[in-house]
């Protein structure tokens, strides 16, 4: 049997692999190169790529689209993201589509591994996975060039493939679609002369913990607006530090649901990877209190 | 834990804060922190060099004096941070008039210069008050 990360692995080493085949960052060496670049947006524009598959942070999404194309280009994106708290770890791998900054089309598969609760309360299951399958379009603004921050607007599919953990603690759906409206602006030179990053995102949601817990249970069914804000520095063209906070339905009388916090580090080596870095607070998650961990992202632009 | 990453946030926010009171006291002029025209000349003659082997970009500047271009671009930079030189050319949106610059192409020549404020030793913050100045310049050279 495959051992349980042994996927993200292979995931991430293909990720390598053809980094090593693609160039597309403006250093010295690719202007000296006769090829045209083809993507043309400038280092950590396109941001990392989300647990749910969307353009962001770890948590939080952004206005922005994935990749690094322009408005005449376009651009895919592929991820692996691990999360371990202890007692849950989380595998995500997927991949966006986007078209001249304009539309974003992702698609994700998590799933979360939750020995703990298994052993527990002697479930029959160990994990949990759910598919998201989304699109994200800018409807205004630009990140940097216009005074007006780029707004995105983005629906997320979302289907529980393991519902059954789910629906005996109380959720009432397997599947979900999450309305996203954000707003993200990077201000040149705007904390001690370095590019601030300043993110909002209203979430219009009733899943329970990203929708690996189903949608609606029984204390609530319906969709609320739930805010999460995220903001953060570059310190030089590479590297990215900042905070998410992420705002949480709380739908289960069985199981309750915190608010997510992170604290994370980018790095954008070139147009071709990043790497994100991040300490997370989740909070109590379906029993177990206190569920702190390490997440760690790999992504790779074409 | 929560108030761990809480207390991050409050002290990005009061850094925000007192970072911009800081910049209205003591901050050394940009046209200084470039290096005065000298300065400012040899970005804008690494940016050339930059633009001339940047396939997106190369063909536009295919017939234009590049003398007189670096005058006037080194010119309206020096303008533009506060220097002490009047640019005698036309405006950002005249300048680029009827040329139907892509979001591509001004990408590309922000790419560029990024590069070639990199190649001339500019530290990250100057770079970054340059940019500030220059990138409202979108709205009058991209044509939508």
């Amino acid at each position: 049997m495959l051992r349980k990360n042994t996927l993200v692995i292979l995931v991430m080493a293909l990720v390598f692999a053809l980094q090593a085949t693609v160039a597309a960052a403006v250093t010295e060496t690719d202007l000296a190169n006769d090829s045209k670049i083809k993507r043309s947006r400038l280092l950590a524009t396109g941001g990392a790529t989300s647990i749910e598959g969307a353009a962001g942070g770890g948590i939080v999404p952004m206005a922005v689209i994935a990749g690094y194309g322009a408005q005449e280009e376009q651009s895919a994106v592929a991820f692996a993201s691990h999360v371990d708290t202890g007692d849950y770890q989380l595998d995500v791998i997927g991949g966006s589509w986007s078209w001249r900054n304009r539309l974003e089309l992702s698609i994700a598969q998590q799933k979360l591994s939750h020995d703990s609760l298994t052993a527990a309360l002697s479930l029959p299951t160990d994990s949990i996975s759910q598919r998201i399958i989304a699109a994200k379009v800018r409807v205004a603004g630009d990140l940097i060039y216009t005074p007006m921050p780029q707004i995105s607007i983005a629906v997320q599919h979302k289907k529980n493939l393991d519902f059954l953990v789910p629906s005996a603690v109380g959720a009432k759906n397997d599947s979900g679609t999450d309305l996203n409206i954000t707003a993200t602006k990077l201000i040149l030179g705007g904390f001690l002369n370095r590019n601030l990053l300043l993110n909002a995102n209203m979430r219009y949601t009733n899943a329970n913990q990203t929708g690996l817990v189903g949608f609606g249970g029984d204390k609530n069914t319906r969709k609320e607006w739930l805010p999460e804000v995220s903001a953060g520095v570059l310190l030089n063209r590479h590297w990215l530090v900042g905070s998410e906070y992420r705002q949480k339905p709380n739908n289960l009388s069985f199981i309750k649901e915190d608010d997510w916090h992170t604290a994370f580090v980018g790095w954008f080596p070139n147009k071709r990877i990043a790497l994100v870095a991040a300490y997370v607070d989740l909070g109590e998650v379906a029993t177990f209190k206190n569920q702190t961990g390490w997440y760690l992202s790999l992504q790779g632009s074409f | 834990m929560n108030l761990r990453i809480r207390k991050i946030f409050v002290g990005i926010v009061l850094c925000v804060c007192f970072s911009a009171c800081a910049n209205l006291s003591k901050q050394h002029s940009l046209y200084d922190a470039l290096g005065q025209y000298e300065g400012i000349n040899k970005i804008t003659h690494q940016l050339i060099l930059n633009i001339a082997k940047d396939e997106r970009v190369k063909h536009r500047y295919k017939g234009v004096n590049m003398s007189k271009f670096k005058k006037g671009m080194s010119d309206y930079v020096c303008a533009v941070v506060e220097g002490p030189c009047t640019y005698g050319g036309d405006d950002m949106k005249l300048v680029h008039a009827g040329y139907n610059y892509t979001n591509t192409e001004f990408n590309a020549i922000v790419d560029d210069l990024i590069l070639a404020m990199e190649q001339c030793g500019i530290p990250v913050p100057t770079q970054n008050r340059l940019l500030a100045k220059l990138a409202p310049t979108y709205k009058d050279v991209v044509y939508h």
